[in-house]
């Protein structure tokens, strides 16, 4: 079957078209989100993005002179000139007279607009526009095609492929340097492993990418498929062996998605992409499981719910403890009202430490047993760290229950055995009241 | 040729870039010492898809609410940096170049969309705004651009020493009771009103230029925040008078290009002549360094 | 007010009680925390008359955010902070800071003149421009740190000492009567360290209160009259003499820190589940 459709003439079937060109965006993806999580990770976006801008000269002079508008020349020129940006970056920084940032600005805007001026020369006879240059033609890549054995593919597709495999084989192949270079760059160059040369290499590999992706995303949109799937994979994982092929997957999505959405409103294919890959980094950024938004708001509530939890139990205890029936009004301050409060119940009675029948009157909760056993290991974290507190820095008595309530919450029976065995099994707290 | 120059339109044109490149200039050595060289950049491609839903909105192509719509794009693509750079774990140049990137094919998206809509296929002339175009600059343009100069100038001039001790050393400037917050963004929306002033003309993709390179090349011929803020307006207003001529004479290049190119020019000039900091005079002084050492044996 | 430190001295009670002179500095129960973790606890002091204090402690230890907490430069999670007697936000013309040197970008193009004017713009206020007045006093300022004719040089020209001889030189231009000072001695020549302390006593003797972060223990002794150890809680409080005590600089840099920061740990990645 998709022999059958590969095998197909690109230009002959609008199935085989729309295939096409989603391969090609996957092909301009694949490399592109590799390459892109080293940029992020080493705080180089900017420079993929400089590059993306200025490797425009190097493609029009290779283009005057060639008259080719793909093929070695241009890609030899749009390599030099990559090299030669981030030469005059590191040069204009390093007078020490304009920062890094304004450096790169002032190089890539000028080699940029160079490359303009070379185009809209050049583009009175030939078919080189600067608007296909910043927003590139996807949609028409496919319809060149070459052929190769008993395939007919579109051109770009084998420059594209061979440089997927080429970085995919460079990673695969660096992988440790790349890692450790990424990481800790002093580290790696004392143990000679040069960040300056995978630095290097990562910018050559860039250099590939911008060039080839050119024709089908345009310069400025290589830059979303070099940063957003990275971005967006870096969110979900904190390893980097799983955020690599995340971001691979994440920019074939942006690519399959992106020529949906094009085609279902007749726009942009490259706008499309880039739209996607942003739309697939929001839902990562808001809902990704440890980093989004979405679970950082949730991980405090939960928290507040617990220690509202422990707070709770340990007013009963401490009732219970006096003997008294029902809570003076200092105790019954510390329990929640409104949402939290009803909420921090409901938990309670759920796992069974609460007494549900007493639950309508406040003042007269009633711990069942395991609710006691909870509420004591609560209790006794809270006198043990008072007891701490106050032998090892000597705080005054009235200040040593604040803290105490901060720290119960987080003394699991670990520290608390620590503590304890620290403190001689001490048998009462310095208020006098004993350590359960 | 001459008379091409001096005629009415060629002296609008020229009174509203050069006053542009004023102003440019002034805000740039702010964001450039800032160390925030490329937020302009992410604010200008982040203006394309305001345009386009202005246009949507509106209907034509009136220039105050296009403008209008790229202000509010524009910052909020630059509200989006710093939300992605403060709260999560995206660094500040990711979030930059993320938000530039999409925002620019949201707007390519939406452009597209227009050009399919609108029944002439004009594309409502909204390709002009990505390389700039000053050729249909009017009376009426150049006012809005006036008014965006006095507004900023005003602002700059008034508050230059709160902007010298926030930019120089935001801590003792928070210490001793400086907003720097407030003052931070309202440099960001005086950055945002010089780039939306600069779009019909300049253009977005090299707005940026206009802001970064002016000011990096003055820092070579100064050491005071002053003087330096002062030369940057005078690059700025020579690079986009120059490229304004220029672009009279060779009709079909594209004014922003240039622009940049002009001012491109004007900094490598000043990193190799200007005194002091320039490259001959450091190679210069490295020499005699060294000969000294030499001597000293 | 609690009375939370065994070494206060009963004068100070009794001054704290005289309305005439309402103390210096006041800090009451000060906590800041860093995303959830805290880095400061309870802090809790007050300077009652005019005085050179030295904060000092381990690294890490939280004595540059103490500063910085007071001052209003980070979000504090609970306390006050009290300068003669009112918050400090409206005694901030009373309050001089030295920040550390690290905090300021010395490729900024800006002369050393310019930078010392910068201690009298809180005077100034919004929109007037610093005249010959100031431009005086800054040169005075200048002068009394031994920086004659280098008000034209650009700021990243100097030498390390002369930087923050410079920083110094803006703090006295902003004529405070409470200075705060972070690590003014980190990093600089012998010399310039001397010429600091001196500015410092000679402050201390027109009646000034000057606070510094401290790290080099051997100056302590002879140089401050009143000592803070602070590791991440107020350790003690008190004239030197009696707070420069084996004992307690024991308690402040080394022995039982290991719980302290495994605590820590669990604050931050969430309890461990009982």
């Amino acid at each position: 079957m998709l022999h059958s459709l590969l095998s197909t003439s690109p230009a002959g079937s609008a199935w085989a078209i729309a295939l096409w060109t989603i391969v090609i965006g996957c092909l301009c993806a694949i490399p592109a989100s590799l390459v892109g999580s080293f940029l992020v990770l080493r705080r180089m976006s900017l420079l993929g993005d400089a590059i993306s801008h200025a490797v425009l000269p190097g493609v029009a002079i290779a283009f005057l002179i060639s008259g080719e508008i793909s093929g070695v020349p241009i890609f030899i020129g749009a390599i030099l000139t990559a090299i030669l940006t981030a030469f005059l970056t590191r040069t204009v920084a390093a007078s020490g007279v304009v920062n890094e940032q304004a450096g790169l600005g002032v190089v890539f805007t000028s080699l940029f607009a160079i490359g303009v001026l070379l185009i809209s020369r050049a583009a009175q006879n030939i078919d080189l526009d600067p608007g296909c240059v910043l927003y590139g033609a996807i949609e028409f890549v496919p319809l060149e095609t070459v052929v190769l054995g008993s395939f007919e593919l579109p051109r770009t597709a084998i420059p594209l492929g061979f440089t997927a495999l080429l970085t995919i084989g460079f990673i695969l192949a660096f992988f440790k340097e790349l890692k450790i270079t990424s990481f800790d760059a002093p580290l790696a160059e004392s143990m000679g492993l040069s960040p300056r040369r995978m630095d290097f290499f990562l910018l050559l590999l860039t250099s590939f990418i911008t060039v080839l992706s050119f024709e089908a995303v345009g310069s400025i949109l290589v830059i979303v498929l070099l940063v957003a799937p990275a971005c967006t994979a870096l969110h979900l994982t904190d390893r980097l062996e799983i955020a690599l092929p995340l971001a691979v997957l994440f920019g074939c999505l942006s690519s399959v998605l992106g020529y949906s959405g094009a085609l279902s409103t007749n726009t942009s294919v490259a706008g499309m992409i880039a739209v996607a890959s942003g739309f697939l980094f929001l839902i990562s950024w808001i809902f990704a499981p440890k980093h989004g938004r979405f679970a950082n708001l949730l991980r405090r509530f939960r928290l507040r719910l617990q220690i509202a939890t422990d707070d709770l139990l340990a007013v009963i205890y401490r009732r219970e403890e006096s003997g008294r029936l029902l809570m003076n009004h200092g105790e019954s301050v510390v329990i929640s009202n409104g949402l939290l409060g009803w909420l921090t119940k409901n938990r309670a009675v759920r796992k069974g430490w609460l007494d549900s029948e007493v639950l309508a009157t406040e003042s007269r909760l009633q711990l069942t047993p395991k609710g006691r056993e909870m509420a004591q290991s609560i209790v006794r974290g809270h006198r043990l760290w008072e007891s701490f507190l106050h032998r090892d820095f000597q705080l005054a008595q009235d200040h040593l229950h604040e803290p105490a309530e901060i720290a119960e919450h987080f003394l699991g029976p670990d520290l608390q055995r620590e503590l304890s065995d620290q403190l001689n099994t001490p048998g009462t707290d310095p208020h006098g009241q004993s350590i359960p | 040729m001459l008379n091409e120059l001096i005629r009415y339109n060629t002296l609008v044109i020229l009174a509203g870039t050069g006053l542009l490149g004023l102003v440019s200039g002034v805000v740039g050595t702010l964001t450039v010492l800032r160390r925030r060289a490329l937020a302009g950049d992410a604010l200008a491609h982040a203006t394309l898809p305001g345009l386009c839903l202005a246009f949507l909105i509106v209907g034509e192509r009136r220039l105050p609410a296009l403008l209008l719509g790229a202000a509010i794009t524009g910052l909020f693509g630059l509200f989006c940096v710093s939300v992605l750079a403060r709260g999560t774990r995206i660094k500040d140049d990711s979030a930059l170049a993320l938000v530039l990137g999409v925002f620019f094919g949201a707007g390519i998206v939406l452009s597209r969309w227009i050009q399919n809509r609108t029944t002439d296929g004009s594309k409502a002339g909204l390709d002009s705004f990505l390389l700039g175009k000053t050729s249909g600059m009017i009376l009426s343009d150049v006012l809005l651009i006036a008014a965006v100069s006095a507004i900023v100038l005003f602002l700059v001039v008034l508050l230059f020493k709160e902007f010298q001790i926030t930019l120089f050393d935001s801590s003792f400037a928070q210490a001793t009771g400086w907003p720097t917050a407030s003052l931070d963004l309202l440099l960001m929306l005086l950055v945002g009103l010089v780039v939306v002033a600069g779009l019909p003309s300049v253009g977005v993709v090299l707005m940026t230029s206009l802001l970064v390179i002016p000011a990096a090349a003055a820092r070579f011929w100064t050491d005071r925040f002053v003087n330096m803020t002062c030369i940057s307006a005078i690059i700025g207003m020579l690079a986009t008078v120059t490229g304004v001529i220029l672009s009279t004479l060779f009709e079909d290049l594209p004014t922003g290009s240039l622009m940049t190119l002009a001012a491109a020019i004007v900094f490598v000039f000043s990193a190799f002549l200007a005194p002091c900091r320039g490259w001959i005079w450091r190679n210069n002084r490295r020499k005699a360094f060294a000969k000294s050492l030499d001597i000293s044996k | 007010m609690n009375q939370s430190l065994a070494e206060m001295p009963t004068e100070m009670k009794h001054k704290r009680t005289d309305i005439t002179a309402p103390p210096v500095l006041e800090v009451h129960d000060l906590t800041v925390a860093y995303r959830e973790k805290p880095v400061l606890w309870h802090i809790d002091f007050a300077v009652t008359k005019p005085a050179l204090v030295g904060i000092v402690g381990p690294n890490g230890a939280g004595k540059s955010t103490l500063i910085k907490a007071i001052l209003g430069l980070l979000p504090v999670s609970s306390g006050t902070v009290e300068v003669f007697g009112r918050p400090l936000k409206k005694e901030r013309l009373h309050v001089g800071y030295v920040p550390q040197r690290e905090s300021v970008d010395w490729d900024f193009p800006i002369q050393v003149l310019d930078v010392v004017l910068m201690g009298t713009y809180g005077r100034l206020g919004w929109f007037r421009r610093p005249r010959e007045t100031e431009r005086k006093l800054a040169r005075e300022c200048l002068a009394r740190m031994g920086l004659e004719g280098l008000e034209s040089r650009q700021i990243g020209q100097l030498s390390g000492g002369q930087q923050q001889r410079v920083f110094l030189a803006r703090a006295l231009a902003q004529q405070a009567d409470l200075y705060f000072m972070d690590e003014p001695m980190a990093g600089v020549d012998a010399a310039t360290e001397h010429a600091i302390f001196q500015v410092l006593a000679e402050l201390r003797d027109q009646g000034k209160t000057v606070v510094v972060v401290h790290h080099d223990l051997r100056s302590v002794p002879e140089k401050f009259d009143q000592l803070l150890l602070v590791n991440q809680r107020l350790i003690a409080y008190g004239p030197t003499s009696d707070v420069f005590t084996a004992d307690l600089l024991r308690k402040t840099y080394g022995g039982r820190l290991a719980i302290l920061e495994e605590l820590a740990v669990a604050l931050k990645v969430g309890r461990p589940t009982p």
